[in-house]
């Protein structure tokens, strides 16, 4: 079931990855092209800077997955060679729950600022209120938060089915 | 109990938690303990949305995932043999001509010695370099070619300093080359030394690999050609880039499968970007309070009393990149270090682009540095060497660099010629 959520959670990240890299890569051909018949849309660079801003969170939930956060990974390579398996997972499983508290701290305080944003901003590019771009933050943190807290579980119960 | 905790999370960084969890939790701390509520830090984070030049940073890594992941090496190296292996140790020189194409294009993620290594690890003991020189040579070209364009730290550091990426592209160009030639010269004299083996030089050959590799030698020159002509701006390169690489590799070579293919390297190009991006904008929050807390200045004050010169400075910027180098990643390096180096360095009146050359040369030299280096580890992961051998076999070049640097440090009209 944690397995079937957490590959349900790549499929999802790896095809918001293929959409906005498409859209961000699509859109700013466009306007050089359009560029030469003197015709530009003011919208599409804000569009895609927030396109790139959704693609990192949904990068970085790939990373997650894979383990792939760059880090200071000395004592994790030391744990590998010593083929200590049970305490590498442990402390994976630690080093998880730490990371699940992080994004989840930004998770609450992008929320708060996602609330203050809806009441107070303002209308921005292609009319989107600034309240919607905004909450890519909470939906990103959220997503990273989601799959630390798989990670936990996958290291906590794998040994018990082998 | 604040020293406590920060404490407590250098520890927790020391124990490999992820970079941008180590920075959120710092922020947290300092945020909280002067009085500023969290939901600054989610501002903090969503400055990196009004970045202009970020998209180059997902579109060039794109392409080079898409170029590693084709027969791009394959074609191109066997270009570069034909133009220059029939030369005493015109394999080595191969081998680092396109280390650093590839090293450019894919940022220095470990992608080159990972995709290129296999290929060159046998073709240098074919020629009979030693083990050692081959290893040796492979780890250090893995961060080879970090100084020309497009590579992600230059644009990295060119969005995290506030300066020009076109004018950071043109100044790395000169001081790679030195690296590279430097390192062509010792192969040169360690192939003469060995008696090595050249082919011989074939037209037909040069013309069937020219041929074979004929939409992949246009590229850096519609790269740099149209910003230098003054045709795009990098942004709109790296879209031009990716999108002649995708055409390349899906339509004209078929080496990419559009349904099977295209959506993995997507995916693996954006988890690096993402990664990265990621540290970039938790950082940001860090070294903003840093800068407000003044800690720049006072690290200036101190090192005010203790060098008076610049060259005395330089040498210690050098020695401590080197250290940092040695220590972190290139890019959580370049975001967190260079916000505090800067004013410092403007001040003992360093010139930015100069500074951002010696920068980055530190950082590549940091990758091949023991015990540490992340290089090495790839390279004993690769071949499946002990670390201590690849320690050993990096040494020469190891000592060669070191040299570059001093000249590249010191002699800084080589990265200002253009300007």
């Amino acid at each position: 079931m944690i397995k079937l959520i957490n590959s349900f959670l790549d499929e999802v990240s790896k095809w918001g990855i293929v959409i906005c890299l498409t859209a961000m890569l699509g859109l700013t051909l466009m306007n050089i092209i359009l560029r030469w018949f003197e015709i530009s849309f003011y919208w599409s660079e804000p569009l895609v800077r927030h396109l790139v801003f959704l693609a990192t969170f949904f990068g970085a939930s790939i990373a997650t997955g894979k383990k792939q956060h760059i880090k200071v990974d000395l004592l994790v390579r030391f744990l590998e060679k010593k083929d200590k398996k049970r305490i590498t997972k442990g402390f994976d499983a630690f080093i998880s729950l730490i990371a699940m508290t992080a994004t989840l701290i930004m998770f609450f305080a992008s929320l708060d600022l996602v609330q203050i944003e809806f009441e107070f901003g303002k209308l921005e590019f292609l009319n989107i209120h600034s309240g919607y771009l905004l909450s890519i933050i909470p939906f990103g943190f959220g997503l990273l938060s989601l799959r630390f807290f798989i990670r936990v579980l996958l290291n906590l119960t794998r040994p018990r089915e082998n | 109990m604040e020293a406590f905790l920060y404490i407590f999370i250098l520890g927790l960084a020391i124990l490999g938690t992820p970079i941008f969890v180590v920075m959120i939790l710092f922020s947290a701390v300092a945020f909280s303990f002067a009085d500023i509520e969290l939901s600054a830090l989610a501002i903090e984070v969503y400055k990196i949305a009004s970045a202009p030049t970020l998209l180059t940073i997902p579109l060039f890594t794109f392409a080079g995932y898409m170029m590693a992941e084709a027969k791009s090496p394959q074609r191109l190296l066997r270009l570069a043999q034909a133009s220059f292996g029939w030369l005493p140790g015109g394999v080595a020189i191969v081998s680092l001509i396109i280390c650093a194409f590839f090293t450019a294009f894919t940022g220095a993620s470990g992608v080159t010695i990972i995709a290129l290594g296999g290929l060159l690890y046998p073709m240098l003991l074919k020629e009979k370099y030693s083990e050692k020189f081959s290893l040796g040579l492979i780890t250090t070209s893995g961060s080879l070619g970090l100084l020309f364009p497009p590579s992600l730290p230059i644009i990295l550091y060119g969005i995290v300093a506030k300066v020009n990426i076109d004018d950071l592209f043109l100044a790395g160009l000169v001081p790679g080359m030195i690296l590279i030639l430097i390192l062509s010269m010792y192969s040169l004299y360690k192939g003469d030394r060995n008696f090595t083996r050249t082919q011989k030089f074939s037209v037909n050959e040069l013309k069937s690999s020219f041929f074979a590799a004929r939409y992949e030698v246009p590229l850096p020159f519609i790269v740099l050609g149209g910003i230098y002509g003054g045709f795009m701006t990098p942004t709109e390169a790296s879209a031009i880039c990716a999108f002649y690489v995708f055409i390349m590799e899906c339509f004209l070579y078929k080496d990419i499968s559009l349904s099977k293919d295209l959506p993995r390297v997507m995916k693996e190009s954006m988890s690096l970007v993402g990664a990265i991006i990621l540290i970039l904008c938790c950082a940001l929050a860090v070294t903003n309070y840093l800068v407000d807390e003044e800690v720049p200045v006072r690290i200036l004050e101190l090192m005010k009393s203790l060098i008076d010169d610049k060259f005395t400075f330089l040498l210690c910027l050098n020695i401590f990149l080197l250290v940092v180098g040695a220590m972190m990643d290139i890019f959580s390096a370049i975001i967190v270090v260079v916000p505090l180096i800067l004013p410092i360095a403007t001040e003992f009146g360093v010139d930015p682009i100069h500074l951002a050359i010696i920068f980055l040369t530190n950082l590549e030299i940091g990758y091949i540095t023991p015990p540490v280096g992340i290089n090495l580890f790839i390279s004993s992961f690769r071949f499946n060497k002990s670390v201590t051998q690849i320690y050993k076999d990096v040494v020469p070049f190891l000592l060669l660099l070191l040299g570059a640097l001093i000249i590249i440090t010191y002699i800084p009209w080589l990265s200002l010629l253009w300007f």
